[in-house]
């Protein structure tokens, strides 16, 4: 899935470990969801929305598979 | 709960030990069953010992460094570390059933009959386990 994270992070000037703090999770998973190789948890990717003050919808880009 | 469980570690290998050594004092001499009884059960007693010593430092450490226990709680707690962990868990219960197969097999071939048969037994409970936390889990999520 793809997602808006690494974006938003820079625009507001914070590092990974930052954010990783922010949102109690280590520095590995927020690379492993910029890069897009790592899916967030529903509880997770609510975390994120509230922390960037936007929608689920806004951040992670759901694209549904090609039959 | 998980925590609760370390902090009994420590004494679960010293009660393992301990009844390791007091089979060997009570149980009447037969073909040296209490060696092997005291080796077997003051080795898994040790081992236990060993890992009970192992979280004991760790938590006193950590108690220490308040910025590294946060860290450390961090990383127990993550989501993506829980999802490696559980998904080296089922690749494991994958090599263990492969490795089991062929000691029973190598065991079988070099006529160690009992040997072989108490290996088939420990693959087909590996086995049954997996479908007893299916199970499990299946009336808990």
């Amino acid at each position: 899935m793809k997602n808006k994270l690494e974006e938003l992070r820079k625009t507001r000037g914070i590092s990974q470990e930052e954010l990783a703090d922010q949102l109690e999770v280590s520095r590995q998973t927020i690379g492993s969801l910029e890069n897009g190789r790592y899916n967030p948890s529903i509880i997770l990717a609510f975390k994120i929305a509230r922390f960037f003050e936007l929608s689920i919808e806004e951040i992670f880009i759901y694209e549904e598979e090609e039959k | 709960m998980k925590k609760e469980f370390k902090s009994y570690i420590f004494y679960m290998g010293i009660a393992v030990f301990v009844i390791g050594v007091l089979l060997k004092l009570v149980l009447p001499e037969n073909e040296g069953i209490q060696d092997t009884l005291l080796g077997v059960l003051s080795g898994f007693g040790g081992g236990i010992i060993g890992v009970g010593v192992v979280n004991i430092l760790l938590k006193k450490l950590l108690e220490k460094n308040p910025e590294k226990a946060k860290q450390y709680e961090i990383n127990e707690k993550d989501e993506r570390n829980i999802t490696l962990r559980e998904k080296s868990g089922y690749a494991t219960w994958y090599s263990t059933l492969f490795i089991l197969s062929a000691v029973s097999m190598t065991f079988v071939i070099l006529d160690y009959m009992v040997a072989g048969f108490v290996a088939i037994g420990a693959m087909f409970l590996h086995i049954i386990s997996f479908f007893i936390y299916l199970s499990v889990y299946n009336r808990k999520i």
